[in-house]
């Protein structure tokens, strides 16, 4: 499973598809203070873009440089 | 064939390149517009898309050549003409065989694939050679001089000061720079796609960014799975590498070319910080001087005075890195000087003495008019792109940018730049030439309130499009389009067919239960259960020939081309007006109605319109008008061909037809004028002769008269003269069941379809009287003639009368004209199936076919017309 969900965080793990939307769309909408790990991530799928622009959870920033520089701006 | 994808593929396919072919004629006719352009490539693009699902590069590649050159179009940057149109056509026919292909064999010849292949790089070499050639640019250029408002605006601002500061070196160091603007359609994540994916691949990404393009209004009711991203990416890459990496979301992406005048925007707080005005002083002489290294100090020296935060080192920090592209640079860093002195936003070229410019230039504050500043800006971009072009196309290019310029020194009467001009000759020499000419009068153009207006101008058009969109997307969820082979719904109404023959076997086994094994409860419950049986399978019946129900407007369609065709062949003007096109009849009788429709409408524009001159001189309008129209009325379909032409004499008519020998003398004085007119149905009618003498209609009418009767229908004629005529059509609005009558004659059954039929008598021997040899009776004071079925068949069998000497007689309605058949026995009715007659028998017109009865039985139908002139 690319998506792990605790109770007040998330956690994304190498590539996260657009399957994973739904449930991390229930969760953001559940918590008050969504904090997302990244750590082991390497790529979103838009649908999960869009709900991080969306819900603007706190995130722990990816390895992935590549990853990184989009989530935190070039 | 059992791949159910490629099935709907081929069905979808097949429609789209219908539409794409009325979309190019329709262009070609009304000339471009951008809606037919934007719905073409949508369709095009679509296509496209769809063949990449299977293995057929062939097709895919011609598909996306022709979505390119389409692409042009749409873009402005290529004119619709005819040659263009052609090569289209033919692609898209090279499409349409492939298609056929795929359907027959599920796979393509070695050969289309070879044409495939051929006619995609002839697009790609006509693509490649309407850019470079220098004929075409020059038409570029001439076109965007048009269009000077479609200048694309984009926020700078929004790209990084660093980014921004890379483009430029990039730029100066003569790299493609490009911003990408990637809107990705809503359903896309449906298509498996993800957009951000395909951004991140972006090949030489510089930089990125992605935002929402809508507002979320409610959180709960959110759409996750509807794309509301968008993109913007700046790479250095050439346009080909960015189409060729986005090449299936072309539609979606915008590509701009910054300006490196557009890119130097310095930005941060204008107050606070040392003077710089004696700076701006000493860093102009010593930039006349051009050492860089004391300019970069000098610089560097400031900058650590100043808090980066502040507009002014913003400045200095381009500054900066222009100082490396000296002298290329020097226009930009002087706008940047100005700009530190007055906290203006720079305006590069705005010079009031550079190192290059002869004074005496501007000391005569020469002005140039603003559309001549605009083609210098234009070629200034053109010399932009030149380095990344080949030698001898930059000499190319160069004469264009230089003939551009001429040409709109030579409207402005500017002689002096004019000689000017005509001593530089170097792309530098052009390119300095240019920057000084638009530095003459910048007051003009670019003022920051202009570039407002028009990017708001444009957020507007953005949300419009956004609406558009989702409500194109929204559609398909209110109304459900299934789309289905045609096959399947002939075989669905074959088999509602058979259920209805079928059902019709419970009857008889009803009627055989209660009269030979009298089980009369039983048969009247039989009777209740096939009653049941009947109202289900009518309406199922019903329901099937919705579903074949198909609008005039497929046949009406091809119209508007042929009448502008013949009309401008026949040196004609006429004005084609289509009424009622949405009527809907069975796709048997639209189809049907296609052939004599050609023939009236062409009859309408040969003979009955006249010329203008003719018009004119008859007082009418000098455009005819040619009415096309159709509507329902009750179980049928009429329609009609209205003309305002000349009309038809019935005297000429009834003369021709009495020369031909088509009407006895007593009929040529007798028939009145609308009964004449019905005479050009006649077969013996319709000769070229004819109808030219009579400057009338005659051409091919018993053709026409002929389909109709195939199908039912029945056609007539009112004209008068000069006044125009009006030829109406009436066919059954399905044709897959008849309804009919059964008779019996010499123990055969045979039947008769219920609409010839007016009603059923009984006559006494006696009241048979003979007149002129015709049998005849009267009824209710109408006198009809009698004919015995059994004399007209030869069946060679005396006609049997009933127990109290009365014969049955069907009166039938035969082109108007009452008529009685003696009949041995009337057996009821029934609905049937009507098969046309197979083989050789199918020349026997006096029969419309056979059916099957549901007592396994064959029935003949009789065609009455026929039968009538059968004796």
């Amino acid at each position: 499973m690319a998506l792990e969900v605790k109770k007040n965080k998330a956690i994304l793990k190498e590539i996260v598809t657009v399957e994973e939307a739904e449930p991390l769309f229930e969760w953001f909408l559940k918590v008050k203070k969504p904090e997302v790990d990244m750590t082991e991530c390497s790529h979103i799928h838009t649908a999960v873009l869009q709900l991080f622009m969306i819900f603007k959870p706190k995130l722990i920033l990816p390895k992935d440089e590549g990853l990184k520089l989009w989530l935190i701006g070039f | 064939m059992n791949n159910s994808l490629l099935e709907q593929f081929i069905i979808e396919s097949k429609e789209y390149l219908q539409k794409i072919g009325e979309i190019l004629i329709k262009l070609e006719e009304e000339g471009s517009s951008k809606e037919l352009l934007n719905e073409l490539f949508r369709l095009v693009h679509t296509l496209k898309g769809n063949s990449g699902l299977f293995d057929f590069p062939a097709m895919t590649k011609l598909l996306h050549a022709s979505e390119d050159l389409m692409n042009r179009l749409r873009d402005g940057s290529l004119e619709y003409t005819s040659e263009i149109a052609d090569i289209l056509l033919e692609a898209m026919d090279t499409i349409s065989q492939m298609i056929d292909e795929i359907e027959a064999s599920g796979e393509l010849q070695p050969s289309t694939n070879e044409t495939a292949f051929e006619k995609a790089s002839f697009i790609r070499n006509f693509l490649s050679e309407g850019k470079d050639s220098l004929k075409k640019v020059k038409k570029r250029v001439e076109k965007i001089e048009d269009q000077p408002t479609e200048v694309k605006s984009y926020d700078y601002l929004v790209i990084p000061e660093d980014t921004r500061m890379l483009m430029v070196r990039a730029l100066f160091e003569g790299k493609p720079v490009r911003i990408l603007q990637f809107s990705p359609e809503e359903e896309c994540f449906y298509k498996g796609d993800d957009p951000f994916l395909l951004v991140r691949n972006t090949p030489n990404i510089l930089w990125g960014r992605y935002y929402l393009r809508e507002r979320i209004e409610d959180i709960e009711t959110l759409d996750i799975y509807k794309c509301i991203t968008n993109f913007d990416v700046v790479a250095i890459a050439e346009d080909s590498v960015l189409k060729e990496h986005f090449q299936y979301v072309l539609d979606q992406i915008e590509i701009i070319i910054p300006s490196i005048s557009q890119l130097i925007i310095p930005k941060g707080d204008r107050n606070g910080g040392p003077v710089y005005e004696d700076f701006v002083e000493e860093f102009t002489e010593m930039l006349k001087k051009g050492d860089k290294g004391i300019l970069k100090n000098s610089l560097r020296a400031l900058k650590e005075l100043t808090a980066p935060n502040l507009y002014v080192s913003s400045c200095l920090r381009w500054i900066e890195l222009l100082i490396d592209y000296l002298p290329d640079s020097m226009v930009y860093i002087e706008g940047l000087l100005r700009s530190i002195k007055t906290f203006e936003p720079p305006r590069f070229g705005e010079v009031q003495k550079t190192y290059e410019i002869k004074p005496e230039v501007t000391e005569k504050s020469m002005t140039i008019p603003k559309e001549v500043l605009r083609v210098f800006e234009e070629q200034k971009k053109v010399l932009e792109k030149i380095s990344s072009v080949s030698q001898e196309l930059k000499e190319g290019i160069l004469k264009s940018v230089f003939l551009s310029l001429e040409n709109a020194l030579t409207a402005s009467k500017n002689s002096e730049l004019l000689e000017r001009l005509k001593q530089k000759n170097t792309i530098e020499d052009i390119r300095s030439f240019i920057e000084e000419c638009l530095s003459l009068k910048v007051e003009e153009y670019r003022k920051p309130e202009k570039v407002e207006k028009v990017e708001k101008a444009k957020k507007v058009e953005c949300v419009e499009k956004e609406e558009k969109v989702s409500e194109v997307a929204e559609k398909p969820s209110t109304t459900k389009v299934l789309k289905v082979d045609e096959t399947k719904i002939d075989r669905l109404m074959n088999l509602i067919g058979e259920l209805v023959v079928t059902k019709n076997s419970l009857l008889y086994l009803s009627r055989k239960v209660d009269t030979e094994y009298e089980l009369v409860t039983f048969s009247k419950e039989m009777k209740q259960y096939y009653s049941v049986i009947n109202k289900i399978a009518e309406e199922m019946q019903d329901a099937i020939m919705q579903v074949r129900m198909i609008p005039v407007s497929t046949v009406f369609q091809r119209f508007p081309r042929l009448v502008r065709y013949i009309s401008k062949k026949l040196g004609k003007k006429v004005k084609l007006i289509i009424e009622g096109e949405e009527t809907e009849a069975d796709k048997n009788v639209v189809e049907a109605l296609a052939d004599p429709f050609i023939h009236l409408v062409r009859n309408s524009l040969d003979h009955g319109i006249e010329p203008p001159e003719e018009r004119i001189a008859k007082g009418k309008p000098e455009i005819g008008t040619i009415i096309l129209r159709a509507k329902q009325e009750a179980d049928r379909v009429v329609i009609q061909v209205e003309d305002d032409g000349r009309g038809i004499d019935p005297q000429k008519v009834k003369q021709k037809a009495y020369e031909k020998g088509l009407i006895s003398e007593e009929e040529l004085e007798k028939l009145k004028d609308e009964e004449a007119l019905n005479l050009i149905f006649l077969p013996g009618f319709s000769t070229k002769e004819v109808s030219s003498e009579l400057s009338g209609r005659g051409v091919g009418m018993d053709v026409v008269r002929s389909m109709v009767d195939r199908y039912n229908g029945t056609v007539s004629v009112t004209s008068v003269k000069d006044k125009g005529t009006t030829i109406t059509l009436s066919l059954p609005l399905s044709m897959a069941v008849s309804h009919v009558m059964l008779v019996e004659a010499a123990n055969q059954k045979y039947g008769i379809p219920m609409d010839t039929i007016i009603e059923t008598v009984r006559i006494k021997k006696e009241e048979i009287h003979v007149f002129k040899g015709v049998q005849t009776t009267s009824l209710r004071g109408k006198v009809i003639p009698i004919l015995f079925l059994n004399d007209l068949l030869e069946l060679g069998v005396p006609p049997v009368t009933t127990e109290d000497g009365e014969y049955a007689v069907l009166v039938l309605n035969i082109k108007n004209e009452m008529a009685g058949i003696v009949v041995d026995k009337f057996l009821g009715t029934a609905d049937i199936i009507l098969k046309p007659l197979p083989g050789f028998m199918a020349d026997i017109t006096l029969f419309s076919g056979t059916a099957i009865m549901g007592d396994g039985s064959v029935l003949l139908v009789i065609n009455p017309k026929e039968l009538i002139e059968w004796r």
